[in-house]
């Protein structure tokens, strides 16, 4: 069964029902509509992004679903993403943005994870500036709050 | 693309995706993210507080990145982020008369580094008493505490009584007077996980009038009793407890000494715990296949089963086999010497959720012409495999030399089969195919390159692996290649190659 996914600019998608449910937000839609075969709009995310998710998704239509972790330690790890999903992943900045929104807003969790861990990876071992160039963050706070902060969390750094 | 169109929606405007960014980055990194701007100090803040580990200043050079003795002041002003608290210093008294306002969790768990611990003084006691006083909002109550002569005192028993959210309670190593006795049970009536080992050498008793209690423990879904042998709790005692939990789903119980089984059954089959789903239990020498198969008719639902060194044998797999599908995540069969090699290859091959699977001997030849394994979650894995099975009965005074290399190409080909099996358990942290019952060991995997670990580079998870009582034996070569490719690992246990005196050293 397939189902029709319209992006923002008005592209249509023809799309296996299983590969459009990796999507909870789609899956949701798709159980509130029944058996209808109205297209689905997706106002949030162009075609280029679409294309992308739909080739995310096509690629792992038959991952098992994710089992929520209990460990008590909370802390992940970033250096675990398969090489498919690494060139997958290498797009540039605004895309790479743009997949993370839409996997949010899509509710693709796997995906949102491997967007979230590539960020991640370009942030590690960057200092505050280098991190800001790398995403042309503007720095809001005064001079005199930088240094405030600085000196507050003094205690907490590995020598 | 252009830079005159006004800047849209990054991720990073999104708390969320902040948060979610931030639980991939360590310690450092989520400092350096404090200055980004205001927004990020604003989400790591609150990722880096979330849990503090407290600790002796002079522990710091010596401890891990996790913990970080903490400035008082600093705490205090960060004091509204904390959810966990864990407090391993003893030297803290100021720190007991901060409010936590969202604290969830508290471990109290004061060490020493002293060679011999003395147990906590009374300060530390009413420090935590105190702690307790001021933070109702603790669900999750931890005491660790190290062997002692005194008991803790009651005013510590009245505070945990009044705590009004507390669920749960973990309290090994309980010293509790006789006449304190009344005070812990009322603090325990409303919990909903209770995990106590008594070690007292007092008897608890069930008055008539109920008022020495306990009571019923109505809310009580996790129970967790063990029983020090000293402690002298008889087996009525013991099983009266337990049964006064109805709403009981987990159950684990390690009694001081071997119980015939009797009343334990009596119990089951009375539907004394109608949600019951996990059950171990220790000490079953004396439990049969029938006492374990009735046992596991009482119970709706299988998804945690612990009866190491039991009886466990055909019917008892028979009663189980059931909940495969259904959903058991934990099975401890280990020193069960009645359980068979096709019966461990039917649980790989059935139970799709399985987390940590404990048996015996598995054979060769059983594991290769197996189903597929669809334990894909596995994480602790110890079975251990005997590879002579696949051998054919020859005469050698008949071999020929082909003959004698297709033998040897036939086992090598088995072990591999096996090794991909393994491979294919992605998630597993911790894989032991030691040889508990040998003196001298059976033809085992060979789990050196060349013979199957170079398949296992899918272990990404590994932290431990162990092959004592095999005759494996390590090679330099084989452990350099486990510590390139398993990142995780931490612990090895088996017989290395004995040239390799200056490598171990270095490993």
């Amino acid at each position: 069964m397939t189902v029709i996914l319209v992006s923002s600019d008005n592209q249509d998608f023809k799309v296996d029902k299983e590969v459009a449910e990796r999507s909870i937000l789609i899956k949701n839609m798709l159980e509130d509509v029944g058996e209808s075969d109205s297209p689905i709009p997706l106002p949030n995310v162009t075609a280029a992004v679409l294309t992308k998710v739909i080739e995310y998704c096509e690629h792992h239509r038959n991952d098992p679903v994710q089992v929520p972790e209990e460990t008590d330690d909370p802390r992940k790890r970033s250096n675990d993403i398969e090489e498919w999903d690494m060139k997958f992943m290498q797009v540039d900045q605004e895309m790479l943005f743009e997949i993370i929104l839409a996997a949010n807003y899509l509710d693709i969790k796997p995906l949102l994870d491997v967007g979230c861990k590539t960020v991640a990876n370009i942030i590690k071992g960057k200092t505050p500036e280098e991190i800001r160039k790398a995403f042309n963050i503007v720095n809001d706070f005064t001079p005199e709050e930088e240094a405030q902060i600085k000196k507050e969390n003094e205690w907490a750094e590995d020598r | 693309m252009t830079t005159t169109t006004p800047p849209e929606q990054t991720p990073f405007d999104l708390p969320e995706i902040r948060i979610h960014i931030g639980s991939f980055l360590d310690h450092n990194d989520r400092i350096n993210c404090i200055l980004i701007n205001k927004a990020w100090r604003d989400t790591m803040t609150s990722l880096l507080w979330e849990k503090v580990t407290l600790v002796d200043a002079d522990d710091i050079l010596q401890t891990p990145l996790q913990k970080i003795s903490v400035p008082l002041d600093i705490l205090q002003k960060n004091a509204g982020l904390v959810k966990t608290l864990i407090i391993q210093s003893e030297l803290i008294d100021d720190y007991f008369d901060i409010t936590f306002p969202i604290l969830q969790t508290v471990s109290f768990w004061p060490k020493r580094s002293m060679p011999y611990p003395k147990e906590p003084n009374a300060e530390a006691f009413d420090g935590l008493t105190n702690l307790i006083k001021r933070n109702p909002t603790i669900s999750q109550l931890k005491l660790g505490m190290s062997k002692g002569r005194h008991p803790a005192p009651d005013k510590l028993w009245v505070a945990v009584a009044t705590a009004p959210n507390l669920q749960l309670l973990e309290a090994p190593r309980m010293r509790i007077r006789h006449s304190t006795m009344p005070l812990f049970w009322k603090a325990t009536e409303n919990l909903k996980a209770l995990i106590v080992n008594f070690e007292t050498a007092l008897r608890f008793s069930f008055t008539a009038d109920g008022t020495s209690g306990p009571f019923l423990f109505p809310r009580l879904r996790r129970l967790s009793l063990e029983v020090s042998q000293a402690a002298h709790i008889s087996e009525d005692d013991q099983i009266r407890l337990m049964s006064m939990c109805p709403q009981l789903e987990t159950l684990d119980w390690f009694p001081g000494r071997e119980f015939s089984p009797d009343k334990f059954l009596e119990c089951c089959r009375a539907e004394t715990w109608p949600n019951l789903e996990g059950l171990t239990l220790a000490r079953m020498d004396h439990y049969t296949d029938s006492d374990i198969k009735a046992i596991l008719e009482s119970m709706r639902k299988v998804t945690i089963l612990g009866v190491s060194r039991s009886g466990f044998g055909p019917r008892s797999f028979d009663a189980l086999r059931p909940h495969f599908f259904a959903g058991i995540i934990e099975l401890d069969l280990s020193y069960c010497s009645a359980v068979t090699s096709p019966m461990i290859v039917e649980v790989l091959a059935s139970c799709k959720k399985m987390r940590k699977f404990a048996a015996g001997c598995v054979s060769a030849k059983d594991l290769v012409a197996s189903p597929p394994w669809i334990c894909g979650s596995l994480r602790e894995l110890w079975i251990y495999f005997d590879m002579s099975d696949g051998d054919a009965p020859m005469d050698p005074n008949v071999t020929t030399a082909t003959q004698e290399a297709d033998l040897a190409a036939a086992k090598e080909r088995t072990q591999r089969q096996i090794c991909e099996r393994i491979a294919g358990l992605e998630m597993l942290q911790s894989f032991s195919f030691s040889d508990p019952t040998r003196e001298i060991p059976i033809p085992s995997l060979d789990l050196r390159l060349g013979k199957g670990l170079e398949l296992l580079s899918t272990l990404r998870e590994l932290k431990g692996i162990h092959f004592h009582g095999t005759k494996q034996w390590m090679r330099t070569e084989d452990v350099q290649w486990m510590l390139d490719h398993w990142d995780h690992l931490h612990w090895m246990g088996g017989v290395m190659d004995i040239g390799d005196h200056n490598q171990n050293a270095a490993l």
